[in-house]
């Protein structure tokens, strides 16, 4: 078929755009052997980290997101009192407060935002403590609907190690979270003065767990 | 009037705790609970509500899905669609072909309606309870009645029984409790056959439904409709009275069913089922929003919280251009600013975001980085084919403070208010946004679907469509359309309107209209008063009529109601859809009123005199989803009796709208709007102007955003 749409009125345009990307998706599948280049970057992290190290100057994360397949360093984007935003290269981004997942945007099946109760008080400090912490999400109507979760805080294991050529003394702090028959287990290895140098957090049911490693904390 | 949640009351905004939950975590089976429970099933009969075969069961789809079905059997044919109105209503629009049993031996083509209706749920030791009308207002070839319970006897099991009256009490029948079923007054059919309802001989049915697991389930049923007229006209025997069948779900929208039917018959059945609340992509497939910019301290940065910038004037055409182009990147055109020490306005015209809150959170955290610190009150105002339509005012310090929060904290804080009142002094328009061309050059298709003779007729083609805005709400546009291939203009049917045929000539228009200017017009939309909207249209405002079309809207901001009058003057054009027109014209005009009933529900009233020259008025109720989902019905009743109607009796339909982003994950402010009328006749028949002023203004106002303002943040 040789129709496509032009113009520069994408209320007209976007329905044949969309026709034609299901179009090419399905002859892809239908006709091609090959998988589609999915972003399954299999880059090595510490290479990765290298390169980004040496092209930004500001906090630098790595994130690893199994069920995308994605490794990405991500670069400080915006800091607002104990929040701090950083993003990928294509502007998708992840908020920490004090270093705890509490948004992201731009996956898809985002974290809208997230309550901690006094959790990243206490896994600053490396204390064990019980206490409730709030998740929020859009339904699949794009209503805002908040996950209730009671949690357990406990102190595990001393862990050395070394990540970009910087090593680190940590405690790892093991965070059980449920809500009827759901489960979420989120692990921060934390030094002693307080830094989350690596954490494994929830983002929410579809995406599952993201691996953070910390990169550089402030601007060189 | 919408009351904005209060503080402590999150969970509030969900319907059940237990649902917000099950939302939220997507995916989390929750456990079968002991007290009474919808019961839902995702397996339809061949009537396309669930079902077992031909028989009814108790069940209900889940609250809001959409389902289509097509069943094949011994030439006949049924294909439904069905909408699950509430928990426990649910609708279906059938249009169907029966082999051999019209006059002559035909086929008979025929459109009917059911409803079916949850009466009690089960619980303990009681089944649940329903009840239903079969084809209740079309010529009544499946005319039925039924009371129906169904039973859980084991987890993967569930037994029903019921009686049946009409079709379903042709076979088997215990007697007439109600009184004799009088007979069907044909009439032009559309009517409500009110006092056949539960008349006549009663026959009991029953049946099994087991689900052997996940993906398949088998049916066996003991039927009570004897296919009289079909049998009658020899097209298959009806040997026996069970039926058997099986349901098997290919994924989480598709299934098939496969029938052994009478003790003769094979039967096969296509079913999809859409859940509004379940798109097929992640949503928020997007670049990210920027993050909010806070401002440094005043105690220690005092010079940065100075406001002498005032007096310079490059800083305010620096930030206007600085900001149109942040904003661009974000879809929105900032059409004007006013910028003051403390206050800044931006009137945008969002076009990227379905979500207005969406347009306005992102356009108030790229404030954050591009006004001064002295400025604490940020408005941010919807502008709508050049209406400034609403504006929302936010503190800059709530912004600050509230951006990784939930979303009603920030809403607790938003003000909603007519720009109109507002201070409309020290606005700077945008250089160059007017004049605005846009123009595209698209593949269109046009269907034809319900002619007896080929229910399925189309054309496919190329249109053309530009827009050229002069001012703001001044905007001349045009549609025109170049068939490339199709065979609409094989129809041979002619009208047999005895009304002036004011729409019933669609055939022609579609045999003669090629190429075809459909729409030529210009608009002038404007503001007269606070909480008034205008339009006037001049030209050919649509493929059949030219003239000129004049509507006023009174809506305040944050009212549920908004009340509409609309008078038009038209010519009705030639077949060739250029420029010239036919010997008739007339004025034709509507008073509206339009209620948001909440929890999704929205009515329409419309009165007036439609094309005709027929008195009458159109009810509308559309029941919306937050994340643009529209599924409605309309019907139109006018002076106009069913005998001068013709076929059908009355003008209704079907109306669904399909926001694109849904289907992609993208953002779009696209969607996707049809219409299903069984019938086009010459009763009750509407001019359709574009750009209706309350689809155009309302996605901008208190109500709408609220329920969409989950997106604020994002």
């Amino acid at each position: 078929m040789g129709l496509t749409a032009c113009g520069n009125d994408t209320s007209r345009t976007e329905g044949t755009r969309i026709a034609v990307d299901v179009a090419k998706g399905l002859k892809s599948r239908l006709f091609s052997g090959k998988k589609s280049p999915s972003s399954q970057s299999s880059a090595d992290p510490e290479a990765l980290a290298t390169i980004a190290l040496n092209s930004f100057p500001g906090p630098l994360i790595m994130a690893s997101i199994d069920s995308l397949g994605t490794v990405s360093a991500l670069g400080e984007f915006g800091r607002n009192g104990d929040t701090q935003t950083f993003s990928t290269a294509v502007q998708q981004t992840m908020t920490f407060r004090n270093g705890l997942l509490v948004g992201t945007r731009g996956l898809g099946h985002d974290l809208m935002s997230a309550n901690l109760g006094p959790a990243d008080s206490l896994i600053r400090k490396r204390q064990a403590g019980t206490y409730k912490r709030v998740y929020r999400y859009l339904d699949g109507e794009a209503i805002e609907r908040p996950l209730p979760l009671s949690c357990n805080l406990t102190v595990g294991e001393v862990s050395d190690f070394t990540f970009a050529g910087t090593r680190y003394s940590t405690v790892q702090l093991d965070e059980a979270c449920k809500v009827t028959q759901l489960t979420v287990n989120n692990s921060y290895w934390v030094t002693r003065d307080g830094t989350i140098a690596r954490s494994r957090q929830w983002i929410g049911q579809v995406i599952g767990y993201v691996t953070i490693n910390l990169l550089r904390s402030e601007r060189i | 009037m919408y009351s904005v949640p209060q503080k402590g009351v999150e969970g509030s905004l969900s319907r059940r705790p237990k649902k917000a939950l099950a939302a939220a975590a997507a995916l989390i089976v929750i456990g079968a609970a002991s007290h009474a429970e919808p019961m839902l099933s995702d397996s339809r009969g061949t009537f396309g509500l669930p079902g077992l075969v031909d028989m009814p069961t108790a069940e209900s789809a889940p609250e809001g899905t959409l389902g289509a079905s097509v069943f094949r059997f011994a030439g006949a044919l049924r294909v439904s669609m069905t909408f699950q109105v509430t928990d426990r209503l649910s609708g279906a629009f059938r249009y169907s072909r029966v082999p051999d049993v019209f006059t002559g031996g035909s086929a008979l083509y025929d459109r009917s309606f059911d409803i079916h209706y949850r009466l009690l749920d089960e619980k303990g030791l009681r089944p649940a309870i329903a009840i239903g009308l079969r084809d209740f207002i079309g010529t009544g070839i499946y005319s039925s009645e039924y009371i129906v319970a169904t039973k859980t006897l084991r987890p993967r099991l569930r037994a029903t029984a019921g009686l049946g009256w009409g079709r379903l009490g042709s076979k088997g029948s215990i007697g007439s409790p109600f009184g004799d079923r009088p007979p069907l007054d044909f009439g032009e059919g559309g009517k409500a056959n009110t006092d056949q309802w539960f008349r006549g001989p009663v026959s009991p049915f029953v049946g099994l439904a087991y689900q052997v697991n996940d993906k398949l389930t088998l049916k066996a049923e003991y039927s009570s409709d004897a296919y009289a007229l079909e049998t009658a006209a020899g097209t298959f025997a009806r040997d026996s009275s069970v039926n058997l069948g099986f349901d098997y779900a290919i994924n989480k929208s598709a299934s098939v069913s496969g029938y052994y039917l009478h003790g003769s018959e094979i039967g096969l059945q296509f079913n999809l089922l859409i859940d509004p609340r379940r798109p097929p992509v992640p949503s928020g497939l997007e670049t990210a929003p920027l993050p909010v910019r806070p401002r440094p301290s005043p105690v220690t940065e005092p010079e940065a919280w100075a406001t002498d910038w005032t007096s310079d004037p490059e800083v305010h055409p620096g930030i206007q251009s600085a900001l149109v182009k942040a904003l661009a990147k974000d879809g929105q055109v900032l059409e004007s600013m006013a910028l003051s020490a403390t206050r800044v306005e931006v009137r945008i015209r969002n076009q990227r975001y379905l979500a207005y809150p969406q347009a306005i959170g992102r356009t108030a955290r790229t404030l954050t980085r591009a006004v001064p610190p002295s400025v604490e009150t940020f408005v941010i105002t919807s502008v709508v084919e050049g209406m400034p339509s609403s504006s929302v005012t936010l503190k800059r310090r709530d912004i600050e403070r509230l951006e990784s929060e939930g979303s009603l904290e920030i809403l607790r804080q938003a003000e909603f208010s007519d720009p109109v009142r507002g201070q409309n002094s020290g606005l700077v328009p945008t250089e160059e946004v007017y004049p605005r061309f846009v123009w595209a050059l698209s593949p269109y298709g046009e269907a034809s679907v319900f002619d007896p003779d080929d229910p399925f007729r189309a054309d496919v083609g190329l249109q053309l469509t530009g827009r050229y805005e002069f001012a703001p709400g001044l905007i001349l546009s045009g549609m025109m359309r170049k068939k490339l291939l199709g065979n609409l203009d094989d129809s041979t049917r002619v009208s047999d309107s005895t009304l002036h045929h004011v729409r019933s000539d669609l055939v022609e228009y579609q045999k003669q209209g090629d190429p075809g200017l459909h729409r030529l017009t210009l608009a002038w939309y404007g503001r007269p008063a606070p909480d008034i909207y205008s339009r006037v249209t001049v030209g050919l405002l649509e493929r059949m009529y030219g003239g000129i079309s004049g509507e006023v809207l009174w809506k305040p901001v944050d009212s549920r109601l908004a009340l509409g009058a609309e008078l038009n003057y038209v010519k009705q054009r030639d077949f060739d859809t250029m420029f010239s027109f036919r010997d008739y014209d007339t004025v034709t005009g509507h008073a509206s009123a339009y209620y948001d009933f909440g929890k999704g529900f929205m009515g329409q009233v419309d009165v007036g005199r439609y094309l005709v020259g027929d008195w009458g008025a159109t009810f509308t109720l559309d029941r919306e989803f937050a994340n643009g989902w529209k599924v409605g019905a309309f019907a139109t009743f006018t002076d106009v009796s069913s005998a001068e109607f013709g076929e059908g009796s009355f003008d209704k339909g079907i109306r669904l709208t399909i926001p694109v982003a849904w289907t992609t994950g993208k953002p779009s402010i696209n969607k996707v709007s049809t219409v299903i009328k069984p019938l086009n006749r010459d009763g009750g028949a509407r001019l359709d102007v574009d750009g209706r002023l309350y689809e155009t203004i309302r996605e901008t106002h208190q109500g709408d955003m609220q329920i969409q303002w989950g997106r604020f943040w994002r």
